[in-house]
């Protein structure tokens, strides 16, 4: 990939039900060069799956994770309880982002408690949200 | 303090720990003075009539006695002394009489005249120690004797003048005098005692009216004895005292007024009074309004003591039983319980009840007031019962308001994305102004909906009270407030003197400052170099000052005033919904604090609020 030397993250996992903020959200990421892959997901559950899958391959585990909260089925918040059992390996090396629409105050508390949640921020996604993530060690800004 | 009297009867109508309303006040104070005149006069009335009714026959009685007693010793004593003169010369003392029987006689006449003269001094002090308790008493004394001619006064005190308006000197009280100053209607009522006296030798007692020269009108008791002839049994003098009760009635009368309309206000309450010798368990009083509350008489209430306990459902007896100590430690309680009504109804029934120790620190008296409560328990039960539910319907209408939040702004979002990414790849300039243009009215209606929700909140849910922390609001409202357009060229100054914890609801207060700050934002004066907004808090053990100033465009005064309300927007330039100050005011106002704004044109706004700290 020729973006590989200029990019912040490697992957990043974008969980959300809507089509349409999965579609911006890999369109800013890409635009910006903020990730040189994105995997979509459309349930928490197919995250799960996914990262369990592959829990023994570090290339192809997220980052990062862009984490909804109203979702179908299982929610973020349902999501970030099943995380928390995942093996070591998938959660040393990735930051969860709560990005959401909600204004519920207790949304926000709720998620700034979690251990594995870096921050909460609204949608939508553009540059200057993506700005304000943190720069992993090791990745050649 | 009122009259102990009437501290009694207030106490055993009404209940201590009832406050005496203020209109009843003035009447309360007014009884307990005529009640402590009234015990004044009747004490002293009382003494005098005793001294005066009593012992004022009898003195009368022994000084007439002792006068007789003492002539007949002196008349005695004479003819002793004559019978020894006559001894020896038959009538008269010859020129040569034994002298030693001369002085004799002469010692003898200065001895006595010493010895009346003591019993006239004595005389003359009792005399006078009975005018003045005759004056203080009101109490006249006299005596009449019966002659042929009719009744002569023989003795009248210058109290009996006094009594019947006249005199002493200008006119003899002549018994005609007696019998005219009667009212005529009394005079046959007078005139029947006497004969009754008279015939039954009794003594005899009568009040009547008396009717002075002047005019005026008196009340008088009267009081004789007659003395009859013993061999005869002829009536041959009369002895009696004749008392002014004028006043004493009027003070009577006054008390009895007092009285009734206090007796009258007790029967007409609705609530039982009662009051219980603890000693006996005897009821002594109990109300008429218990026939209403618990359907049983007076006398059904008087014929059995544990009557108000039968009638208390079972299950509620406890609470009388769990008052027992406050009882018996003669503290004031309160307990409110159901009872069988005669009619068989059930009725809710709150007794306040106040019991009396005596100084060993026993239980003497209960005295309770009774009042029938069934309508309130069953509009508070329903009332407790509507809150319920309305807090139910609270909790889901906050749902459905989230729900319909999130949803409203999540297409919006959407779309706001998308505008954000297709904005560097137009080209043409009149897209890239409709572009701009969908993106402000995306965030215009983000934001009234940000704002309906915050309101919405606002003026359901209770003030949630936590620690808050100004320095981390405020930065989470500088960074939600970066991405606004204007905010590169807005500094914000935050200054916070924060020494004592706050609390108060900080999703209010985040509330109350992201508006404040945006606003300051928003409206900032584009004419000058370095627009900033000025963010001071300070917070005390009892509020948090906050400040919150610009150098924006400032209000006009007239709009001031109309800043927080709902809907109302200052101007042309206005951007918002016109909601953002009106829920900074009802915020303020759910946290209990206070808001102002002062604001000149072109020069700047200052918003200054003042937080309780709910600490306690």
């Amino acid at each position: 990939m020729e973006q590989n030397t200029t990019c912040r993250y490697k992957m990043v996992m974008i969980i959300d039900d809507n089509e349409i903020d999965r579609y911006v959200g890999e369109s800013v990421i890409k635009m910006h060069k903020f990730a040189e892959a994105v995997v979509n997901v459309e349930a928490a559950k197919d995250a799960l799956d996914y990262l369990i899958a592959h829990q023994d391959q570090p290339d192809l585990l997220p980052q990062l994770i862009f984490l909804d909260i109203n979702m179908p089925e299982m929610n973020g918040f349902e999501f970030l309880e099943e995380y928390k059992h995942l093996p070591d390996s998938i959660k040393t090396n990735c930051i969860v982002m709560m990005l959401t629409t909600s204004l519920h105050e207790e949304d926000k508390q709720k998620a700034e408690t979690c251990e594995y949640v870096y921050r909460f921020l609204n949608k939508p996604l553009n540059p200057e949200k993506l700005n304000s993530m943190p720069i992993l060690p090791g990745c050649n800004e | 303090m009122y009259n102990k009297l009437l501290q009694r009867q207030i106490d055993k109508y009404l209940k201590a720990a009832v406050d005496i309303p203020a209109d009843l006040e003035a009447f309360f104070k007014a009884v307990s003075e005529s009640y402590d005149h009234y015990e004044k006069d009747r004490k002293m009335l009382e003494r005098s009539i005793e001294l005066s009714s009593q012992e004022m026959i009898e003195l009368n009685k022994q000084l007439r006695k002792e006068a007789e007693e003492n002539s007949r010793i002196v008349y005695e004593k004479l003819k002793e002394s004559l019978v020894l003169l006559n001894d020896e010369n038959d009538e008269i003392l010859p020129a040569d009489a034994d002298p030693y029987k001369l002085f004799h006689i002469a010692d003898l006449l200065k001895n006595e005249t010493e010895r009346r003269r003591r019993a006239e001094r004595e005389q003359a002090q009792r005399q006078r120690h009975l005018q003045s308790s005759q004056r203080i008493a009101h109490v006249g004394s006299w005596e009449l004797k019966f002659t042929a001619d009719g009744e002569v006064p023989v003795y009248v005190s210058d109290e009996t003048y006094k009594i019947f308006g006249i005199e002493r000197g200008d006119e003899i009280l002549t018994s005609e005098i007696f019998y005219r100053s009667m009212h005529p209607d009394d005079r046959e009522m007078v005139a029947n005692a006497l004969a009754e006296a008279v015939k039954t030798k009794k003594p005899y007692t009568t009040r009547h009216r008396v009717v002075l020269p002047d005019g005026t009108e008196k009340i008088v008791n009267e009081m004789a004895e007659i003395v009859y002839d013993p061999k005869t049994g002829v009536p041959l003098r009369a002895i009696g005292t004749t008392q002014d009760i004028t006043e004493t009635i009027s003070t009577n009368r006054e008390l009895q007024q007092a009285n009734n309309e206090i007796r009258t206000l007790f029967e007409n309450m609705q609530e039982v009074f009662y009051s219980v010798d603890m000693q006996t368990n005897q009821l002594i009083q109990i109300s008429n309004a218990c026939e209403e509350i618990y359907g049983y008489t007076r006398e059904e209430f008087f014929n059995n003591s544990n009557l108000w306990f039968d009638v208390i459902f079972e299950e509620d007896r406890q609470i009388v039983y769990n008052n027992y100590p406050a009882m018996q430690a003669g503290q004031p309680f309160t307990q409110s319980y159901r009872i069988h009504h005669k009619n068989g109804g059930m009725r809710w029934l709150e007794s306040r009840m106040r019991p009396i120790l005596n100084e060993n620190g026993e239980l003497v008296r209960l005295y309770g007031v009774t009042q029938d409560v069934t309508r309130r328990e069953e509009y508070e039960l329903a009332l407790k019962t509507s809150n319920d539910e309305l807090k139910k319907t609270n909790r889901e209408l906050d749902k459905f308001v989230y729900s319909v939040s999130h949803d409203l702004r999540a297409p919006l979002s959407s779309m706001l994305g998308l505008v954000e990414i297709s904005e560097p790849l137009i080209e043409h300039p009149v897209l890239q102004k409709n572009m701009a243009m969908v993106k402000k009215s995306i965030i215009k209606l983000d934001g009234f909906i940000h704002d309906i929700l915050d309101y919405s909140r606002n003026s359901r849910l209770e003030v949630n009270k936590q620690q808050v922390n100004f320095g981390e609001t405020l930065e989470d409202i500088s960074n939600n407030l970066r991405f606004m357009s204007a905010n590169e060229k807005v500094r914000i100054h935050t200054e916070i003197k924060s020494d004592v914890p706050f609390f108060s609801d900080k999703n209010r207060i985040s509330i109350i400052l992201n508006n404040l700050v945006s606003n300051a934002i928003r409206y900032h004066n584009p004419n000058i170099p370095d627009p900033f907004v000025k963010v001071n808090i300070d917070v005390s053990e009892q509020s948090a000052q906050i400040e919150v100033i610009d150098n924006g465009i400032g209000i006009s005064e007239e709009n001031c005033a109309r800043v927080f309300e709902m809907f109302y927007r200052v101007s042309k330039k206005s951007v918002g919904s016109g909601l953002g100050l009106y829920i900074v005011k009802e915020s303020v106002d759910k946290l209990g604090g206070t808001i102002a704004v002062t604001s000149a044109l072109n020069k700047g706004t200052k918003f200054t609020i003042s937080l309780p700290n709910l600490n306690s």
